[in-house]
C-alpha cells in the first residue's frame, strides 16, 4: 500500500488530471469533426449554388452534414460547460462553423447573416435529433428566408460562442466568397454575366471598409477566447492583422480577375 | 445605412464592454493583491525564524482566519462583474492559487515549529496530518476546507504546492546560512535533512502524474533542481558530520 501522502494528494490528483486530459482530447476530436464537416458543407454550398438559376436546390447533402454538426455541437457543449478553460480549443471549429453559415446566407441572399439569427440556428442544432426536418428548416431559413416553425426553436444557452468569434469567422467567409467569385467569373465572358462577380466584389469592399474603420479605432484589436482586447503588438493583434491582410488579398484577386476578363472582352469586340 | 454598419456598431459596443470589464478585473485583482500583502509579509517573517522558534508564532496572526474571508469577498465581487465566464474562472483560479500558497506555507511552518519542539532524539515530522499531528503538507481536502471552498481544482492545488516547495527550499538555504553564523542547538541543521526528504517525497508524488505540456509541467520541471539543491546541502552537511540530530518524515 502506498504512503498516506500519496493516497491523500497524488492518487486523486492523477485521477483528476486523467479525467481532464481525456475530456480535453475528446473536445479536440469533436472540434476536428466540426471543422471537417463545416468544410464539407462549404464545398457542398459551392456545388449547390454554382449555377445562378431558379432550379430547385437539392439540400439533402447539406442536411446530412448539419445532422452530424448538430450531434457534435451538443457533445461539445456538454464537455465545454464543465471545462470552460478549454475555450481556446473551441474557437477554431466555431469559426469554421460561422464560415459555413455566413457563406451559406451570402451565396443565396448576397447579405450578411445576422449574429442573432446564427445563434438561433445553433440553438436548434444543439437540440440534435435524428429527424431531418429541423435541419431542413434551418437551411430553408438560411437560404430562402423561410421562417423556422416555432416547434423547432430552442432556449438552450449557447455558452461557447461570442460575437468576437463571429467576426473572426466572417474573415474566413471572405475567402470563400473570393473563391466563389472567381469560379463564377471564369467561363463567362461579357459584362452582363459578370454582374454577380461585381456585386460580390462590392460586398467585400464594403465589408473591408468596415474592418478598416474598426482597426483605425482599435489599432491593437484582438480576440482571445471570445474576449476583445486592444493591445498593440500582441499575438492576437498580429493574427487579426494577418487575417485582414489575407482579406485584402482576396479583394485584389477578384479585382484582377474582373479586370482581365473585362479588358479581354473589349478586345474581342 | 449599409448592411454592415449595424453589425459593426454591435462589435464596437462589445469591444468597449470587454475593455471596461478588463479594467474592472484588473482593479479587483489589484485589490486582492493589496489585501494579501500583510499575509505575504507575515509568511516572509516566518522564514527568518529558526525551526524551534516557529512555535512562538502567535496564532492570532494566522492567515487561516482572514484569507478565506478575503477570498470569499473577492469571489462575491467577481460574481457581480458582467464579464465572460472564461475570464472569471481564470482570475478566480489565479486568486485561489495565491491564497492557497499562503495557507500551505503557513501550514508548513506551523507543523515544523511543533515538531521541533517535541522531545526525542529524532525529529519526526508528519508529511500529511494524522490523528495526532498536523502534517507539513496540507492536502487538497484540508485546503478546500481551510479556504471555505466546496472543492479545490487539483491543478490549482498542484501549482500552489510547487510554489510552496520554492518556499521550503529558500527556507532551508536561509536557515543553514543563518545557523552557520550562530548555531547553538543540536537540532539546528536537521531542518535541511527534513526538507530534503519532504521535497523528495513530493517529487516522487509528482512523478506519478501524467502531465501534459502546460504551466504545471513547466513548474514541475523546476522541482528536480530544487530537490538536487537540497540533496547537495544535506550531503555537504553529512560529509562534515554537521547533522547531529536525525530528522525523519513520516
Amino acid at each position: 500500500m502506498s504512503e498516506q501522502y500519496m493516497q491523500d494528494i497524488f492518487i486523486p490528483s492523477k485521477e483528476y488530471l486523467h479525467k481532464k486530459q481525456d475530456e480535453r482530447e475528446e473536445l479536440i476530436r469533436i472540434g476536428r469533426d466540426i471543422t471537417s464537416y463545416s468544410k464539407k458543407a462549404i464545398f457542398s454550398l459551392h456545388r449547390t449554388f454554382s449555377e445562378n438559376n431558379d432550379k430547385v436546390k437539392d439540400l439533402s447533402e447539406l442536411v446530412k452534414h448539419l445532422q452530424l454538426l448538430g450531434t457534435r455541437l451538443s457533445q461539445l457543449k456538454t464537455i465545454y460547460d464543465c471545462n470552460i478553460a478549454l475555450r481556446g480549443s473551441v474557437a477554431g471549429p466555431v469559426e469554421e462553423l460561422i464560415e459555413f453559415f455566413t457563406f451559406g446566407h451570402f451565396v443565396a441572399n448576397r447579405r450578411l447573416l445576422e449574429y442573432k439569427q446564427f445563434i438561433t440556428y445553433i440553438k436548434i442544432l444543439l437540440n440534435a435529433t435524428t429527424e431531418p426536418e429541423p435541419y431542413q428548416a434551418i437551411l430553408e431559413s438560411l437560404f430562402f428566408n423561410i421562417d423556422i416553425p416555432n416547434k423547432y426553436e430552442s432556449e438552450v444557452e449557447v455558452t461557447f460562442i461570442d460575437i468576437g468569434d463571429y467576426l473572426m469567422g466572417l474573415f474566413d467567409c471572405t475567402g470563400e466568397i473570393m473563391r466563389s467569385s472567381i469560379q463564377h467569373s471564369s467561363g463567362f465572358t461579357g459584362t452582363l454575366q459578370l454582374e454577380t462577380t461585381e456585386r460580390q466584389y462590392r460586398y467585400l469592399q464594403d465589408l473591408y471598409q468596415q474592418f478598416t474603420i474598426l482597426t483605425q479605432k482599435y489599432p491593437g484589436i484582438s480576440i482571445h477566447r471570445g474576449v476583445f482586447d486592444n493591445e498593440s503588438r500582441s499575438k492576437g493583434n498580429y493574427s487579426f492583422m494577418k487575417k485582414l491582410e489575407v482579406f485584402n488579398n482576396s479583394i485584389r484577386k477578384i479585382e484582377t480577375t474582373l479586370l482581365d476578363i473585362l479588358i479581354s472582352d473589349k478586345e474581342t469586340i | 445605412m449599409s448592411q454592415f454598419e449595424n453589425f459593426f456598431s454591435k462589435i464596437q459596443d462589445e469591444i468597449e464592454k470587454d475593455l471596461q470589464q478588463k479594467s474592472a478585473l484588473q482593479e479587483l485583482e489589484h485589490q486582492l493583491d493589496l489585501k494579501l500583502i500583510p499575509h505575504k509579509n507575515f509568511i516572509n517573517e516566518l522564514s527568518a525564524l529558526n525551526p524551534q522558534d516557529l512555535i512562538t508564532i502567535p496564532t492570532l496572526t494566522s492567515p487561516e482566519i482572514p484569507i478565506p474571508e478575503i477570498l470569499d469577498e473577492f469571489t462575491t465581487s467577481l460574481g457581480k462583474l458582467d464579464c465572460k465566464a472564461v475570464q472569471k474562472e481564470r482570475l478566480l483560479n489565479k486568486s485561489i492559487e495565491e491564497c492557497a500558497v499562503l495557507i500551505l506555507a503557513y501550514r508548513y511552518y506551523r507543523s515544523i515549529g511543533e515538531c521541533f519542539n517535541t522531545d526525542g532524539e529524532t525529529v519526526k515530522v508528519p508529511m500529511v496530518s494524522n490523528s495526532h499531528l498536523v502534517g507539513t503538507i496540507g492536502t487538497p481536502r484540508e485546503l478546500s476546507h481551510l479556504l471555505n471552498l466546496e472543492k479545490i481544482d487539483y491543478q490549482v492545488y498542484l501549482l500552489a504546492l510547487l510554489r510552496v516547495v520554492d518556499t521550503i527550499v529558500d527556507y532551508t538555504s536561509s536557515t543553514v546560512i543563518r545557523l552557520s553564523i550562530g548555531s547553538n542547538s543540536p537540532k539546528d541543521y536537521t531542518i535541511a535533512m527534513i526538507n530534503s526528504e519532504i521535497v523528495s517525497k513530493l517529487q516522487k508524488g509528482y512523478q506519478l502524474l501524467d502531465l501534459k505540456n502546460d504551466i504545471l509541467r513547466k513548474k514541475y520541471d523546476g522541482l528536480k533542481y530544487n530537490s538536487q539543491r537540497l540533496n547537495k546541502i544535506v550531503y555537504d552537511l553529512s560529509l562534515r558530520n554537521l547533522i547531529s540530530c536525525k530528522g525523519e518524515v513520516v
